[in-house]
């Protein structure tokens, strides 16, 4: 009896022409040897089938649609950009809360006349409308600018040349050319816009570098 | 992963649709590389040969003309490396290519020892299949694994490793035979008739 043992795995795969096919089963009908090698071949194919597959260390999927490269300079580009605005609100913030506790702009001659007046006040504060032309404005008791003259030597010779020459001065404080300077003094200046306008830039700018990341990541 | 129909995919990439090339790769390359690391061994190597292989996969999509995206995926990537094995061969890391048309040997099983198909469990036992799938020439396991483990048919098979149907046949046998008897010279036997 011929065995049939090399077609065995083509029967079992189902490979076979059907006139062979037919052959081989009806040989397994009668040996025993040869149904031993089937199942043999059979456990053989399942184990191999069994075994475990290599997983692979990174994407084997390579990138080919068309970049979008003006991602990545816009990424680096912006999260620059954050780095200089966040020193710009830094340097804004410094300068402006110095400038507040310094007193604004205008130094002052006298340190009475300088004492004698409230650092923070808005100076529009003392100012009221200005009088008319000609018009000698409103003045302090004689007693309370002679109280301030005393304070201020150099504030007292220009008291009665204060109340006599300069009309247009402001009401509340007179005395001192320090103080009155200090009235007149500008707004404290700053250096561009608000802090608060680079900080906000600063904070534009991240949230657009972290969505050109994120963007680049996902490709 | 996309929800459209391979078929949709691939016509797309065959117009030049990018995203839908990598969105059909994307569904095969790690079985690819997975058939890869078996006929070259796991690591950089096959990843490398894997990804050439979708490269030139995506260069040639214009001339896929077949029905099965994957089977030809395969073809690429077997092809390649295959050619890998052959360039190893030639500076001698590895063995010729052994004689196929060597009488095939059935090793007598040893009598008492545990069944082969209740080996699955036994991670000892699938170590010596590893083994034993490792020492076939690289054509053999080729075959085998793109049979046993892929389950592609014959005739895909052929057409993936560009050889004759019969060819096929004899390597399946013969590969599945040597590491049926790897087994049983480790004391397991088949199951009775």
């Amino acid at each position: 009896m011929e065995h049939v043992r090399a077609d065995l795995s083509a029967y079992l795969d189902g490979a076979l022409a059907p006139a062979r096919r037919s052959e081989v089963d009806a040989h397994l009908g009668t040996c025993p040897s040869c149904r031993g090698s089937l199942a043999e071949l059979r456990s053989t194919a399942r184990l191999i089938g069994a075994l475990p597959a290599a997983v692979p260390s990174r994407n084997l999927v390579p990138s080919l649609a068309p970049r979008m490269n003006w991602l990545r300079p816009l990424r680096s580009f912006s999260a620059v950009a954050a780095g200089m605005f966040v020193l710009a609100f830094m340097a804004s913030a410094t300068l402006d809360t110095g400038f507040r506790m310094g007193g604004g702009g205008a130094p002052t001659s006298a340190a009475g006349g300088a004492a004698a007046q409230p650092a923070s006040a808005p100076r529009s504060e003392f100012a009221g409308p200005p009088p008319a032309a000609g018009s000698p404005g409103p003045q302090l008791p004689e007693a309370q600018r002679a109280l301030q003259a005393t304070a201020s030597p150099k504030a007292a010779g220009e008291v009665a040349t204060d109340s006599a020459a300069s009309p247009q001065r402001e009401v509340g404080v007179a005395g001192a050319p320090g103080t009155q300077d200090a009235l007149d003094a500008p707004d404290p200046l700053r250096l561009g816009p608000s802090p608060w306008f680079w900080l906000a830039l600063a904070v534009l700018s991240a949230l657009l570098a972290l969505f050109t990341h994120r963007r680049l990541r996902a490709r | 992963m996309s929800d459209q129909p391979s078929d949709t995919r691939i016509e797309k990439a065959r117009r030049g649709d990018a995203r839908a090339f990598e969105a059909l790769l994307a569904e095969h390359a790690e079985r690819v590389y997975a058939h890869v690391a078996r006929i070259l061994g796991a690591g950089p190597e096959a990843e490398d040969v894997v990804q050439d292989a979708c490269i030139s996969a995506w260069r040639s999509i214009g001339s896929f003309e077949g029905t099965s995206f994957r089977a030809w995926l395969f073809r690429i990537a077997t092809n390649r490396a295959i050619d890998v094995v052959r360039a190893r061969r030639r500076r001698g890391e590895l063995p010729l290519e052994p004689d196929e048309a060597a009488e095939e040997t059935w090793a007598e099983p040893v009598a008492g020892g545990p069944q082969l198909e209740d080996l699955a469990a036994d991670r000892e036992a699938m170590r010596h299949v590893e083994a034993a799938l490792a020492r076939l020439p690289a054509e053999q396991r080729a075959v085998v694994v793109l049979r046993d483990v892929e389950g592609f048919d014959y005739d895909e098979i052929a057409r993936i490793t560009a050889t004759e149907l019969g060819t096929v046949k004899s390597r399946i046998h013969r590969g599945r035979l040597a590491v049926r008897n790897a087994l049983l010279a480790q004391g397991w036997r088949g199951p009775s008739g």
